[in-house]
């Protein structure tokens, strides 16, 4: 695969300027500026990973998924409709290559402590004892109390998506999104009282 | 040390769990709900600071990144291997391992080499088409099921659709975003599911009968008492309604004259009679199972089956199927009764209702330890194949086509099947247990559970399309006619479902005279009545706002001196412009001090409104900070009131101010969901009815906008409605969605013109409803940008001139004006 030693593809185009916002990147990237295309893809990588990454079973997975992910979105590019709500389209090719990916590998759903190999170490001693605390609570909390559709809206809320690009990833109406949401956090609420004593 | 999701989120849920454990009044629980609803956007943002996102390895990034630039440059570069093996083809692994047959491992290949011949074979024939409008995954070929019923009527004669049970309804099922066609509450807690026969649906009505409903308004036509509840779905064929009840008596009922024909005693209940060529099948709980005459309920042969019958009788291929307690599943010569074959199963339990498609009957045989499905040849009774389910994982019910099999487990799985092995083709995970079988309309599953839900799921992926939610939990209770789909819940509530697409009426019930009311003649503006939208907002201006751009603007209000303010949610300011969308100067600034605003409410929705008396003086709804301010027409601080509270003249949201020609300020509070009416100095003068789904009362309402002669007008998405008020407080009216052609999903502004005309902004369905002052439809326009994206997620409207408006897109944080094509005629 020789191609892949180019250092800088020869077709890149320099003058896209990387604050733009989606919309604009997706014109122009449909238009054929693949550096449009880069800003994307930098823009979502670690969202479109840290998604993966929290439904499947190792890094290797993630990884596979990921690159299936931004191939199938440049591949069909010219099928967002609604380019400003580039995320949401985004991630409704990601929520459909992870589920193809747990489908065809039995996936178990990993938990967040198994997923600590592949966190970010770059915090203070501090902050990752606070954090690790947590993530053990959160992730109890995502499996006794959460059913499979609650887990993925809330994976998808840890990405930061807007009610609006969920909707679009999850292809339910902006309502059904809402009522949704507002389901998941009240479980999540009720199983915290229970988990911490409050409502036993 | 700090722990994370410790914030009032959870007390406030606390508190409504305690609230529900002591019954409180259903008003106090909708309160605590708001407390609940209110914090969990904060209650995400914690959750979000203790989450640690894995991240890429920044060798993989830019490993990926190449890839991605050589894909771009290079057409064909699909073509070239990738670094990895691509995670399509690996082999798949089926969760109910054991019965998975051979072909089992890699499935997934073979399938798709099968569907690729099956594309180029059907292609060569012309009758292929390519799924995508719906399902999204443009990967997937439909091959639409042909049954003999889609041919038919959209008539749902019995339960499961018809006497075979396949679960196959003709549909075509709604398209389009699901709305809410009508909702009506019968006494009584809904189990079975409903015939529907020539627009009229026939359901159980608890102690009350049979109730006989007009599918498309929903309005109770007739009702037949019975002595005791009735306990099973019933059969409607011609013109003749049959029923068990839970005394066992069977009813035959003429639905034209509403009278017995005749009854048939010691039916079991749960025995869903089958009818077919006059001949009307069921069973007693000790194991007779009957043919009885439709017309007289003479008995035309009997059965002994030896065993206490299990699930409903079915007859197809002449033949009439029982299943028993013992396993044993006995076919009858449907004409005769001369026994055909019997076939004994193993496992525990009785048999579900069996499902009759493609020379095979489809069994369950369900037990706490073990789960048999079995595959029987009709032609001779013989064990074709048979599958086994883990604990928990028994299959309830199962939809047949000639090519699939679609079932729900006990843990809330729905499979799909290969029909001529059992083999697995893909699963769906449910959030709640389900007990009524799977309804085929199409390519698409109709599913509801008991947990509230209505789900449309694609046959051929399993990916969800849609989502309803409802009151109250579902069992059997569920079917789709036309375009609509039916169910009812354990609280009484019965659901038609159709979806956007659809016209005023479903299509499949529409008869002349219900389509052309005689007395009103569709509006001229309106595309044939139907609501469609005759044309679309054209773009004068999109606006970002000035030197600092706008930040989820809310609300646009015309000032008396013509220009337009704009709440600047995220930066707790106005912004002002000019109507030609110049941008004029900021004015306020964020905080709790006189003349400073908090514009975003504590759940994070920016919020907040203005208006102006005829003096020039403006009151400002300060959200955030739970008041209302008045200033002069120079903008000076003249005084403010309010506080945190549900007393008289307290307020927890208030969202929404109108100012009349009196000078009278009403404030809309979404929290505590009423109106209340103060005079100029802000002396509180009436609240209105607070929460509820009754008339004139609120729900988490939207707009608050002046009508003709000091009426206020309020937007009601919740109950599907607006709703009018006199400027007395007394409630005047509501005009609900399904009242108007074309049919808003969730009307969030409303603005009146000088005329009285309503328009109203649909922003889940992207249109522009107009409405004249009696609530005739006027217009609909399309509410898409120049580009063709649909305007959603808006706020509120203002009229800035002749056919002119302004409305801010809160999401895209900028400001839009535009006009109507064609204008309002």
């Amino acid at each position: 695969v020789s191609w892949l030693r180019n250092s800088t593809p020869a077709f890149a185009v320099t003058s896209t300027d990387p604050d733009e916002g989606d919309a604009s990147l997706v014109t122009q990237a449909t238009r054929g500026d693949a550096q449009a295309f880069a800003l994307l893809y930098r823009r979502y990588l670690n969202q479109v990973y840290a998604f993966a990454a929290s439904r499947l079973d190792s890094r290797e997975t993630a990884e596979d998924v990921t690159q299936t992910i931004f191939l199938k979105a440049l591949g069909s590019l010219h099928t967002c409709r609604q380019p400003e709500l580039f995320a949401g389209w985004l991630f409704a090719i990601a929520r459909n290559v992870v589920i193809d990916a747990q489908r065809t590998n039995r996936v178990v759903i990993t938990t967040i402590d198994d997923r600590s190999e592949l966190a970010d170490t770059a915090r203070s001693p501090e902050s990752e004892a606070i954090a690790s605390e947590w993530s053990r609570e959160l992730e109890r909390l995502r499996r006794d109390c959460l059913s499979a559709g609650d887990r993925e809206l809330l994976d998808l809320r840890m990405q930061g998506l807007s009610d609006k690009e969920i909707a679009i990833a999850l292809q339910r109406s902006h309502g059904a999104v809402r009522t949704a949401q507002y389901r998941m956090v009240k479980r999540l609420r009720g199983c915290l009282d229970r988990i911490r004593g409050g409502m036993s | 040390m700090k722990r994370f999701w410790l914030s009032p989120a959870a007390d406030s849920l606390s508190d409504y769990w305690n609230a529900l454990n002591r019954n409180v009044p259903a008003a106090e629980l909708s309160r605590l709900e708001k407390e609940v609803e209110r914090a969990h956007v904060e209650a995400i943002r914690e959750v979000r600071q203790g989450y640690q996102p894995p991240l890429p390895d920044p060798a993989f990034a830019d490993r990926l990144e190449r890839i991605l630039m050589s894909a771009a440059a290079h057409p064909a570069a699909e073509a070239i291997p990738l670094p990895r093996v691509p995670i399509l083809g690996t082999p798949r692994r089926n969760r109910i391992g054991s019965f998975v047959p051979q072909v089992g491992r890699g499935f997934a290949p073979a399938l798709r080499l099968l569907l690729v011949l099956l594309i180029i074979i059907a292609s060569l024939a012309g009758i292929w088409y390519v799924a995508g409008e719906r399902g999204g995954d443009d990967s997937k070929v439909v091959v639409p099921a042909v049954t003999p019923e889609m041919e038919a009527s959209p008539d749902i004669a019995m339960y499961r659709g018809n006497a075979a049970r396949t679960g196959v309804v003709p549909g075509p099922g709604p398209t389009g975003a699901p709305v809410e066609l009508w909702t009506v509450n019968l006494p009584t807690s809904f189990f079975w599911s409903p015939a529907v026969v020539d627009g009229v649906l026939y359901v159980e009505g608890g102690a009350s009968g049979l109730f006989a409903i007009d599918a498309v308004t929903g309005d109770t036509l007739w009702t037949f008492a019975t002595s005791s509840p009735v306990a099973a779905a019933p059969a409607v064929v011609d013109g003749v309604a049959y029923f068990g009840s839970d005394d066992g008596t069977l009813y035959a009922v003429d639905v034209v004259t509403h009278e017995a024909l005749w009854t048939f005693p010691g039916i079991r209940q749960e025995s869903s009679p089958a009818v077919v060529d006059s001949i009307v099948y069921a069973s007693t709980p000790e194991g007779i199972f009957y043919a009885l005459d439709a017309g007289t309920g003479a008995v035309v042969w009997e059965a002994d089956l030896g065993s206490a019958s299990s699930g409903a009788p079915a007859v197809a291929d002449g033949l009439a199927f029982m299943g028993s307690a013992d396993r044993k599943f006995q076919a009858f010569d449907a004409k005769t009764g001369e026994p055909v074959w019997t076939f004994q199963g193993d496992g525990e339990g009785g048999y579900a209702t069996p499902t009759i498609a493609n020379g095979v009957a489809y069994l369950a045989a369900s037990g706490s330890e073990m789960n048999r499905f079995f595959a029987v040849d009709l032609s001779n009774g013989e064990l074709m194949w048979h599958t086994e389910q883990g604990p928990d994982q028994g299959l309830i019910s199962t939809t047949a086509t000639p090519e699939r099999l679609y079932s729900i487990s006990e843990d809330a799985v729905l499979h799909a099947f290969d029909a001529s092995n059992g083999a697995g083709v893909w699963e769906h995970q449910l959030d709640e247990f389900v007990r009524a079988v799977p309804i085929l309309s199409g390519s698409t599953l109709y599913v509801a559970d008991n947990g509230g839900f209505v789900r449309a799921i694609s046959a051929n992926t399993g990916q969800e399309i849609w989502s309803y939610p409802i009151q109250g939990g579902v069992n059997f209770a569920l079917t789709v006619a036309g375009d609509v789909v039916y169910t009812g819940t354990d609280a009484g509530n019965l659901y038609a479902i159709t979806g956007s697409d659809s016209i005023i009426a479903p299509s499949a019930f529409v008869t002349d005279e219900k389509a052309t009311p005689a007395a009103s003649p569709a509006p001229a503006a309106v595309d044939s009545g139907s609501g469609q939208p005759i044309g679309t907002v054209v773009m004068d201006a999109t606006l970002s706002g000035g030197a600092e751009p706008l930040d989820q603007p809310q609300d646009a209000t015309i000032s008396p001196d013509g220009l337009i303010w704009v709440t600047d949610g995220g930066n707790d300011q106005f912004q002002i412009f000019d109507v030609d969308g110049a941008f004029v100067e900021f004015w306020g600034e964020s905080g709790e001090g006189e003349g400073q605003f908090r514009f975003t409410r504590s759940n994070g929705d920016p919020m907040g409104a203005i208006a102006f008396a005829a003096d020039g003086s403006f009151y400002v709804a300060d959200v955030g900070n739970a008041r209302v301010q008045h200033f002069d027409a120079e903008r000076n601080f003249l005084g403010s009131w309010g506080e945190r509270g549900t007393g008289n003249g307290q307020f927890i949201s208030p969202a929404f101010i109108v100012v009349d020609s009196q000078g009278n300020v009403w404030i809309g509070d979404d929290l505590r969901d009423d109106l209340q009416k103060f005079d100029a100095a802000g002396n509180w003068l009436l609240t209105t009815a607070g929460s509820g789904s009754g008339e004139g009362q609120l729900n988490y309402q939207r707009d608050t906008v002046l009508g003709l002669d000091d009426t206020i007008w309020v937007a009601d998405p919740e109950h599907r409605r607006i709703q009018q008020w006199s400027s007395d407080g007394s409630f005047i009216q509501a005009i609900t969605y399904a009242d108007i052609p074309g049919r808003p999903v969730w009307v969030q502004s409303i603005v009146v013109d000088e005329s009285g005309n309503l328009i109203l902004a649909d922003i889940d369905g992207a249109r522009l409803f107009v409405l004249d002052p009696d609530g005739e439809v006027q217009g609909v326009w399309s509410l898409t940008y120049p580009d063709g994206s649909l305007i959603q997620n808006s706020g509120y409207l203002a009229i800035v001139g002749e056919n002119a408006f302004v409305m801010p897109d809160w999401e895209q944080s900028r400001l839009i004006l535009f006009h109507l094509d064609p204008p309002l005629g």
